[in-house]
């Protein structure tokens, strides 16, 4: 089984098997288009990623390495938050600050199934909420002018579905 | 506690930087799974998610914008907000039935818009074609007004909807409004036209001719529904028609006495004609019709000749307008019809004889329909060896027989619901079908955990299995999961009544023999 290095941003170096490397698409593409050897023994450097996030997703690579491929995105499709498979949703019961960083690593590595259930995650922790509980819930601040709030308030109530 | 509080809001004040670290295009993936009314709180968060969302081409499509307030003119708040807007809204509902001032305010919603339904207790003539006027890129526009007034004579009209393509008018009273349509769309390509049951004034056959006349040149797919019977006669009597696919709903039997002309064009017919003299003419006159919808009298004893007349007809879809004295048998006048690949029977009592006439279909979709015996329904099945998909709803039968034979069918889709199989003649015919892939059974109730096993042990290509209240599976099917074949990708269990809640079985791919059970919220 051939394995490659990886070195993260902390300069921690992780050797991994190159199936399981391959789930980034960032990774591929450097092992296939750019031909990096990963024979030569020298790490690829993972700048944007810190040790203990690149750990976390290797676990999820491992555990996902075999799943087939994804059916391909349709925009227009409903789009469902309730599908997330029970292993992933373990595994992303973290804090939001681990949660966040995961999909910011996911996204500089290219891991579309990945992406997609912390979208999801963070789509649930929106839903039902009001934009209160919501800026209580990512401590975002309310950063509106006095007054726009509302006008962005008249403007929802012709927008939202109803019928 | 206070210890705890103060752990809590040191760990949000860290994570506060990474909402920030987060980029738009990633909040707009978030924003996707969100519906219109949570995307409108999630506007009100902060000033980036309220940029990132009007900014994305995709979320904006989700509101639906409706002007609702039963006068509209300049003043009014929800014509202010919207003219106000920054974002260009290319969807919009409106309803009101008093337009004020429409110049001084709906051009600059209008000149975005190339979707508009109206939906409008009354209408002036004269106020819709204001605004029409001001929609210039008008493609898809759909009047469901329940009456459109105006004085005697039609206004005159200076303008025309060049891009409108796609028209549906439901509940116009008045023949003026067709008129109007009628000099207004040069390039429409979908007509809907549906009338109600009781117009005071009326709507005739003659009106909806008149204005498919107009416009035939570029129409390519018409929906008529309320005319009277003999509308396909007097439409088929227009020349040059360039139609593709006509759906025709007729008040009281649909009628076609005679046709003159031959129309090439014409692929798709989806009508309740019911004769089999009138189908005759329709195969005469439509050479490339491969596709066609009708209503079948069974009353009758019938012969059928119509398919022979029909040569390149590939789907055929029959309603049996069932009466209650059903004498007689069906008789085919011709030899098979060969080049059939799908078939849809409902309500039909002879079915085995309309199967029997085309024994080269792919698809067979019977609903509500009776066989004579199980038995003899699956023997006939597997006569059958390019059937590739079999959907059966509400299937009865009349007479219990329970003598199955060894067959070799060639199904790979299957969908049973609601259809009382006996469980031993179903774990047979299921044997019989080496080739199943996708398997979907619904409120069946002799499907039990042998059944399961039958279809989790027995082949090589199941991928797909979905139980829908098959109320005798019970846990043992569950517990056993692991040792069936492992070639399945994906198994569901929904409201089955002894399975305590709904699980989805979801198999690591093919070579992945660990399963995973995953409970799902009901």
């Amino acid at each position: 089984m051939s394995t490659i290095k990886l070195e993260t941003s902390d300069g921690v170096k992780f050797t991994v098997k190159t199936q399981v490397a391959k789930c980034s698409g960032t990774i591929r593409t450097m092992l296939e288009d750019i031909g990096i050897n990963p024979q030569d023994g020298e790490a690829i450097p993972l700048s944007n990623v810190h040790s203990t996030i690149l750990q976390k997703i290797l676990v999820w690579a491992e555990h996902h390495v075999d799943d087939p491929e994804p059916p391909r995105d349709d925009a227009d499709a409903a789009k469902r938050t309730d599908d997330i498979c029970s292993w992933d949703e373990d595994f992303l019961k973290v804090d939001q600050r681990t949660l966040f960083d995961v999909m910011l690593a996911a996204n500089y590595l290219d891991m579309k199934q990945l992406i997609a259930v912390c979208c999801k995650t963070v789509a649930n922790m929106i839903k039902g909420k009001t934009a209160d509980q919501i800026r209580k819930t990512f401590n975002i601040e309310n950063d509106f002018p006095p007054g726009d709030e509302d006008k962005i308030r008249l403007r929802n109530q012709f927008c939202e579905e109803r019928r | 506690m206070a210890f705890r509080k103060r752990l809590i809001s040191n760990e949000s004040a860290a994570e506060g930087d990474s909402v920030t670290k987060i980029p738009p295009e990633i909040w707009t993936t978030i924003f996707k799974y969100l519906n219109s009314a949570e995307l409108s709180q999630a506007r009100l968060t902060c000033r980036r998610w309220n940029q990132i969302i009007i900014g994305s081409f995709s979320l904006v499509h989700k509101f639906r914008v409706q002007l609702r307030d039963r006068t509209l003119g300049p003043q009014t708040s929800s014509v202010k907000q919207l003219t106000k807007s920054p974002v260009r809204f290319t969807q919009l509902s409106l309803l009101g039935e008093r337009f004020i001032d429409i110049n001084r305010w709906w051009p600059q919603i209008g000149a975005h818009l190339n979707t508009l339904d109206m939906w409008n207790y009354k209408l002036l003539l004269s106020d819709l074609l204001d605004i029409l006027k001001e929609t210039p890129r008008l493609k898809v526009f759909k009047i469901c007004s329940r009456y459109v007034y105006s004085s005697k004579h039609i206004p005159k009209i200076s303008f025309k909807l060049t891009s409108l393509e796609n028209l549906e008018i439901q509940w116009n009273h008045q023949v003026k409004t067709l008129n109007v349509f009628k000099q207004l769309c040069p390039n429409l390509k979908y007509l809907r036209l549906e009338i109600p049951n009781r117009s005071e004034k009326e709507i005739t056959t003659s009106d909806v001719i008149n204005f498919i006349v107009a416009i035939k040149d570029t129409l390519k797919e018409l929906t008529v529904i309320g005319v009277e019977g003999d509308f396909l006669s007097e439409l088929f009597d227009i020349e040059g028609l360039r139609l593709k696919l006509i759906t025709t709903r007729c008040r009281g039997n649909e009628l076609l006495t005679n046709m003159n002309l031959k129309h090439p064009s014409v692929e798709k017919l989806n009508s309740c004609l019911s004769s089999d003299k009138a189908l005759c003419e329709v195969g005469q006159n439509l050479p490339n019709l491969n596709g066609i919808t009708i209503g079948f009298h069974e009353n009758q004893p019938s012969t059928v000749s119509f398919t022979g007349l029909m040569p390149n007809l590939k789907a055929i879809r029959i309603y049996c307008l069932q009466k209650p004295h059903f004498n007689g048998t069906l008789k085919f006048s011709n030899l098979a019809h060969r080049n059939l690949q799908r078939l849809s029977l409902t309500a039909s009592e002879q079915t085995l004889r309309w199967i029997k006439h085309f024994p080269n279909i792919r698809v067979l979709e019977l609903r509500s329909c009776e066989v004579e015996s199980w038995s003899d329904f699956f023997a006939e099945i597997a006569q059958l060896q390019s059937l590739k998909s079999l959907k059966l709803d509400s299937v009865g039968n009349d007479c219990e027989k329970m003598i199955f034979g060894v067959y070799s069918t060639k199904i790979v889709n299957l969908e049973l619901s609601r259809c009382d199989i006996p469980n031993e003649l179903l774990d047979s015919f299921i044997r019989s079908c080496p080739n199943l892939a996708r398997v979907q059974l619904d409120e069946m109730p002799n499907v039990d955990d042998n059944i399961v096993r039958t279809l989790c042990q027995s082949f090589d290509c199941i991928e797909m299995l979905i139980f829908n209240g098959c109320d005798n599976i019970t846990m043992t099917s569950i517990y056993n999961m692991r040792q069936y074949h492992k070639g399945v990708d994906y198994i569901a269990f929904r409201k089955c009544e002894n399975i305590s809640s709904e699980i989805t079985v979801e198999f690591k791919g093919r070579y992945n023999y660990e399963a995973n059970f995953l409970k799902t919220s009901s």
